[in-house]
């Protein structure tokens, strides 16, 4: 179980986070770059990412474009200015989340080694 | 070199989409193009695995109700998108020269509705014309349309908002008043009559607008869908 039960109520703001690093992604894109870089620990059901990504869409965090990729027709996502603003509120309000979160656990911080 | 998904298997696994639920053609298209890279990830593996039971693996992978959440979330989304667009096409659609058409119009109605008694046939039969004509060459108009994208359903074009908006339209400034103006509570006055027929026709003109842009999106996802699938 372990992580993956908290990532529900991070899903947006990861979403987010993982397109502004990367510019422009597409949904099965994003369900590997999280298992990647968090080494499986973390990881995006199908069911749930794709609900996710309108959501962003529809609240104008996210645009879209078509591109024909190997013979496919592929949709990207990439930031629009608004959801720029939307990730710098977020990491605010994650990084106070996560302070209080230490003092409430008595967590020691650590820093995993890639 | 890994095994690739080929154009007929791209065509099944949208054929497969659109049997489980998935109408939208954006959307099928998204979904197709997730379930081809997770097959061929699974073909990285096991590249002797048979394309069906592939599928049926990654399918399994959406949760026990399938694409359910999926198109849910999108139709949602979609129902949203109508009344943002309306709103965003209510705000461009005013040009100068729109403008002085409708206050040029305006003004002319206004000036017949205040010689003319509005029990006068001329008036009643206008506003019956109006009132039932617009939303039937509409509904003729949207019909038209859903022939030429062949049932494949987009954006607003799937909205029921569109309808319910027709008819609440229909309700409250109705016909049914003007009509039986004299039998309810006397004549309406003449820039009443003249506002109910102004923005009733800025209504129907915005759901023009927005019907042509939805039928010119749908046929642009429909020449990108076909450039793949006769490549």
């Amino acid at each position: 179980m372990g992580a993956n039960k908290y990532i529900k109520g991070f899903l947006e703001d990861i979403v987010l986070q993982l397109i502004q690093e990367n510019g422009k992604m597409y949904g099965y894109e994003l369900t590997q770059k999280v298992k990647e870089i968090t080494s499986g620990e973390l990881s995006f059901t199908e069911g749930a990412l794709y609900p996710v990504l309108h959501r962003l869409e529809g609240k104008g965090l996210l645009e879209v474009s078509f591109e024909n990729v190997e013979g496919r027709t592929r949709k990207y996502y990439s930031l629009t200015p608004k959801g720029g603003k939307n990730i710098i509120d977020a990491q605010e309000g994650l990084s106070q989340f996560l302070n209080g979160l230490q003092r409430v656990f008595k967590l020691k911080p650590t820093i995993h080694e890639s | 070199m890994n095994r690739k998904i080929s154009q007929t298997e791209y065509k099944n696994l949208m054929t497969f989409c659109k049997k489980k639920g998935v109408d939208f053609l954006d959307l099928r298209l998204e979904v197709s193009d997730h379930l081809a890279n997770a097959v061929e990830s699974l073909w990285e593996e096991d590249e002797k695995l048979d394309f069906e039971s592939a599928l049926l693996q990654e399918y399994k992978k959406f949760g026990i109700f399938g694409f359910t959440d999926v198109v849910a979330e999108y139709s949602n989304r979609m129902m949203n998108k109508y009344g943002m667009l309306f709103l965003r096409e209510l705000k461009t659609m005013f040009s100068l020269k729109i403008c002085i058409a409708f206050i040029m119009g305006g003004l002319v109605l206004w000036q017949l509705v205040s010689t003319v008694p509005q029990s006068h046939i001329f008036i009643q039969y206008g506003a019956w014309a109006f009132i039932a004509g617009a939303p039937l060459w509409l509904t003729m108009r949207y019909l038209k349309i859903k022939r030429v994208i062949k049932g494949d359903q987009l954006l607003l074009l799937n909205s029921p908002y569109q309808y319910s908006l027709w008819f609440n339209y229909f309700f409250i400034y109705g016909g049914y008043r003007i009509f039986e103006v004299e039998k309810m509570s006397g004549n309406w006055s003449a820039e009443i009559v003249t506002g109910v027929f102004l923005i009733t026709a800025i209504f129907y003109l915005i759901s023009f607008r927005l019907q042509m842009k939805t039928k010119q999106e749908v046929l642009l996802i429909k020449e990108k869908v076909n450039q793949v699938l006769m490549a």
